[in-house]
């Protein structure tokens, strides 16, 4: 009696939180489960890095310590537009190189969820 | 109950005991701000939130310029940069004067700005590309650098690894294949067959077969054999004054033998010439594309991110044929580029990331200091006028206020006109820097030391022995510059305790005179589309125009009633509340 009712909690709570939990992990990570990630808020400011026409954008942190490169790509343009402004980011710290083998900076790369400009 | 009416009473206590604290605090407030506009009158500083007058006493014919400056990195919003309240003249034309300026704000657009502002003929609008690109950054580390280029010369089958190879290359016959995008996007990439029609102890330079004239010339854009050489010619000739100063490109330096050659194992660079991002026929109509750049996806390995793994950069074809000056200029510009890459990210692994501003100044400050040898070398080729990048740049500069666009500190894409500005903005701050903190020395030090960015230019100053003036010192003199100028003063000379444009910097290093020209921001010759000619100085906003400053931003402000004024003028001002920004009341002369 005792292990069908374990049987039936296991079932109904246990699996779909597992499952759920699983599911998260893997959409936190955009998919890839080899890849450790944190989420972080980063205040800094929006640069632009190297020369035309291949300049990119990363995030210097308010203490200039650290230079992210920022990712998705798509968020290029959008970013951009940020220069000049102090900003609360909320990212995904990756811990290596997102995509192609030369896109990062010496810092790393983050995968920017939401920001707000502070000044 | 009770307790009702007591917590009434209680409300009632602290709401009178607030009031009261709000009243004091407000008779306070107000009695400061009359005390510190009163013992402000004259011409003393003032404090937060406070107005001070300024009497400008003895014009002579002179006018007044407002000057703003935002010393940070943030945007200065407009309400926080001051303002000029009001102003009284005296002893002007028809005995004593008063104008209040909030009812003459609207009479000018810009003092240098009279009807339909013309567009510049600007031989060529310079950008270097149109549109953003997908961020492509640093290379491996240079552990990897290593593996990875011994890969490259395994698998590359074009004969450019090696010295003893390189010695097989036949101008005219020797072909080689290259990887190159089909348009701004980078959409997708194909591989070209180009033909070296050029070569020099420094230079190698390829035509694609597509734009390959072969003796004469078909097309806008086929280029000669002739015009190849020329550029591997003069390229030899640019190689030790610019590396004399700025350092070598991975593999050039002669001292790292480990590293001969870079990542072709090759001692000349390469120039590849082709039509840039296959857009002749848009370009030809506009003017407007890009004439050449470097790009450090070469420094990786063949077969990694479309690299060609070669010390390599690009020219267009048609720029090549139809603005071939401008062209020797880019090969100083990119060249910058190449060699900054290699002595800050490979060689000074420590020392940050490099701004687009801060690498775009210095490829600019290139052009700049080697202008005058281009002309030496190239006589009728080149003209400095038309193609060195003083008159290109400072026309933008003033064209529509594009000092105000972008600040020293930024690098906007989003239109042409932004990048415009921003190459404008930085070229003329280099400029500035090489003409009043130390020419070709200061330039050097800059490249050379372990920092990037604003710290680069602060360490390179400490290390001309003026550790006295940081970066931020001197931008917060840069506004001087925009002011003054030979034509600013009766005597046509600009004292040497004011920092200008118009002062011309000479140096000697390495047996080489390196000499940075002197020019006169208020009159920048141009050509309109019209052909007919003009002079440009900066634009001005009105006074009651009162907008937000870039970060390391300039903003010029006047009015008529300031224009061409003897005798006394009296300006009350608004101090910024914001503590970056300062603001400087200069005069000159009226044009």
């Amino acid at each position: 009696m005792m292990n069908r009712r374990f049987g039936i909690v296991l079932c109904v709570f246990f699996i779909p939180i597992a499952a759920c939990a699983l599911c998260a992990s893997s959409c936190v990570s955009g998919g890839s489960l080899s890849v450790k990630e944190t989420t972080e808020i980063i205040r800094g400011r929006v640069r632009i890095y190297g020369n035309e026409p291949h300049t990119y954008v990363g995030i210097e942190t308010e203490d200039t310590s650290k230079v992210y490169a920022v990712s998705p790509k798509e968020i290029d343009i959008v970013i951009r537009q940020l220069q000049g402004h102090l900003i609360e980011f909320k990212a995904v710290m990756l811990e290596k190189p997102e995509g192609e083998e030369s896109m990062y900076l010496k810092d790393g790369t983050v995968k920017l969820i939401s920001w707000k400009i502070i000044e | 109950m009770v307790m009702i009416l007591t917590n009434t009473r209680m409300r009632m206590l602290s709401q009178w005991i607030l009031f009261v604290l709000f009243f004091c605090s407000l008779i306070l407030s107000v009695s400061c701000k009359i005390n510190e506009v009163t013992s402000n009158s004259g011409s003393n500083p003032a404090t937060a939130d406070s107005s001070y007058t300024v009497t400008l006493s003895g014009l002579k014919n002179q006018s007044v310029y407002l000057v703003k400056m935002n010393n940070s990195q943030t945007v200065a919003a407009a309400s926080a940069t001051g303002s000029a309240a009001s102003s009284v003249l005296s002893s002007d034309i028809s005995g004593r004067t008063v104008i209040d300026y909030r009812n003459l704000d609207s009479d000018t657009i810009g003092e240098n700005v009279s009807g339909v502002f013309k567009v510049p003929k600007g031989t060529v609008v310079r950008l270097e590309n149109k549109k953003a690109q997908e961020a492509l950054t640093h290379p491996p580390a240079a552990s990897v650098i290593g593996q990875a280029s011994s890969r490259s010369i395994q698998n590359a089958q074009s004969a450019r690894n090696s010295s003893s190879l390189q010695a097989t290359l036949s101008v005219g016959l020797s072909t080689r294949k290259f990887l190159v995008a089909i348009d701004a996007n980078e959409s997708s990439y194909v591989t070209i067959t180009a033909t070296l029609r050029g070569s020099s102890a420094h230079a190698q330079v390829w035509v694609a077969s597509a734009n390959d004239a072969s003796g004469s010339p078909t097309a806008s854009d086929t280029v000669t054999a002739v015009t190849a050489q020329s550029i591997a010619d003069t390229f030899t000739k640019i190689y030790p004054v610019e590396t004399a100063i700025f350092g070598y490109e991975y593999g050039g330096d002669p001292g790292d033998t480990a590293h001969a050659g870079g990542m072709d194992g090759e001692i000349p660079i390469n120039i590849l010439i082709y039509d840039v991002d296959y857009d002749t026929a848009q370009v030809s109509t506009s003017g407007s594309g890009v004439v050449g750049f470097f790009y450090d996806k070469d420094n990786l390995p063949l077969g990694t991110s479309n690299s060609n793994a070669s010390e390599i950069f690009y020219i267009d074809s048609w720029f090549t044929v139809k603005y071939p000056g401008v062209v020797y200029s880019t090969l100083v510009h990119e060249f910058q580029h190449m060699i900054g890459y290699n002595e800050k990210y490979k060689q000074k692994t420590n020392s940050g990331e490099m701004s687009a501003w801060y690498t775009e100044m210095l490829s600019q400050v290139a052009e700049d200091m080697m202008s005058t040898d281009l002309e030496t070398w190239l006589g009728a080729k080149y003209n400095v006028a038309d193609d060195g990048p003083v008159n290109n740049r400072m026309q933008w500069f003033d064209y529509l206020a594009g000092y105000s666009v972008a600040g020293v500190t930024d690098w906007l894409t989003s239109s042409d006109d932004e990048k415009q500005s921003s190459y404008a903005s930085t070229f003329a701050f280099g400029s500035y820097l090489a003409r009043n903190y130390g020419g070709a020395p200061l330039i050097k030090a800059i490249a050379s030391n372990d920092s990037v960015n604003d710290a680069s230019v602060t360490a390179a100053l400490a290390a001309l022995g003026r550790s006295e003036v940081t970066f931020r010192d001197a931008f917060a003199r840069y506004g001087e510059a925009l002011i003054y100028s030979s034509s600013g003063f009766s005597d046509g000379i600009v004292p040497s305790n004011y920092n200008t444009f118009d002062r011309s910097a000479s140096d000697t290093i390495n047996g080489h005179v390196y000499s940075f020209s002197a020019f006169d921001i208020w009159k920048i010759p141009v050509t309109y589309k019209d052909n007919t000619t003009g002079i440009m100085s900066p634009k001005t906003y009105p006074i009651g125009v009162n907008n937000s400053i870039r970060p390391h931003g300039v903003y010029l402000q006047t009015t008529s009633a300031w224009k061409n004024k003897t005798g006394e003028l009296v300006i009350t001002l608004k101090k910024p509340t914001n503590p970056d920004v300062s603001l400087a009341l200069m005069i000159r002369a009226a044009q």
